[in-house]
């Protein structure tokens, strides 16, 4: 007997209905998101790069930290947090589109966490001295990044469309429940990494100018994630409407 | 502890020729570490277009063959 999701009245697996999801029409023209993100991280980089003072101690290469803190606080907070509550809201309400919500999340948070685990490295070797260390931070954070891959090829291997759904819920709840203990790792071990500078419990220890570089990049890596997540969720409808009018 | 020497002089001194510490500070200002910076900046630039042309591709080959 076919399941049919309790949302949608289809049957799971089955084509997504164009007029229901205005994401799977046909898109033409320009993606004004996209527009805007890409505006805005142009903006964020020109004033990084230009128009923000230099650290005193640590020189230029403290600029990357508003690549490297946006892109954790996107790729870990937002797309890890949207993966973990679309991944039990799929468990609870078996609904397609919100399955294809968690794949989009998981992959566009892992290009997210792909930057924060490039660009930490490069800022370390100049300031720590080394390219990498084996400190909680850093290697909880590259678990992170190997689960959600893993929860990627995951659902290329499963066949079925709703266990597939079902057992990439699971792991991707289960996943992201990684994120608050990598939050805390500053905190419990002894490492390198340095603790918050901008969501520390007192006030923000940066000057003005650079505390408004990071928040232009903050709103700059916001839009480009949800630009992203839009474009990959666009393309899973259409993938899926695909398949399924190819097994029909 | 009562510093006998003035700042800076205390500030030479604690130059570290042999690398056993990530950073010392330099007399003259911070360090030119731009060639990172540029570095990481360009990272993240080839990540963000690479991944948006795949999305594009995968899109318009999606719309191809269906």
């Amino acid at each position: 007997m076919a399941m049919v999701s309790s949302t949608t009245g289809r049957p799971v697996g089955s084509a997504p209905d164009a007029a229901a999801s205005p994401l799977l029409g046909e898109h033409h023209g320009v993606d004004l998101l996209m527009s805007a993100a890409v505006i805005a991280c142009v903006a964020a980089v020109v004033r990084a790069l230009f128009f923000t003072p230099v650290d005193a101690m640590l020189g230029a290469v403290q600029k990357i930290f508003y690549l490297h803190v946006p892109a954790a606080v996107v790729g870990l907070y937002i797309a890890c947090g949207l993966l973990a509550v679309s991944s039990i809201m799929y468990l609870w309400i078996k609904d397609d589109r919100i399955d294809r919500l968690a794949e989009s999340s998981a992959e566009v948070g892992l290009v997210f966490m792909g930057i924060v685990l490039t660009t930490g490295p490069i800022w370390g070797r100049s300031s720590w001295g080394t390219w990498w260390a084996w400190e909680a931070r850093l290697t909880s954070t590259l678990f992170l990044w190997l689960l959600v891959l893993a929860y990627l090829v995951l659902r290329g291997a499963v066949e079925s469309q709703e266990s597939r759904a079902r057992l990439s819920a699971v792991m991707g709840s289960l996943a992201a429940l990684l994120v608050p203990f990598i939050h805390l790792t500053v905190k419990l071990f002894r490492g390198m990494h340095p603790e918050p500078v901008v969501l520390a419990p007192e006030k923000p220890k940066l000057p003005i100018e650079m505390l408004t570089t990071f928040g232009m990049a903050m709103v700059a890596f916001l839009l480009l994630f949800f630009a992203l997540l839009r474009m990959r969720y666009r393309w899973t409808t259409m993938r899926d409407a695909r398949a399924a009018l190819l097994s029909a | 502890m009562t510093l006998t020497l003035p700042i800076s002089r205390v500030a030479l001194r604690v130059q570290d020729t042999a690398g056993t510490v990530a950073f010392v500070p330099k007399p003259g200002g911070p360090p030119d570490t731009s060639a990172y910076m540029w570095g990481g900046y360009a990272v993240a630039a080839i990540v963000y277009v690479g991944y948006v042309l795949v999305l594009r591709r995968r899109i318009a080959n999606t719309r191809r063959t269906s």
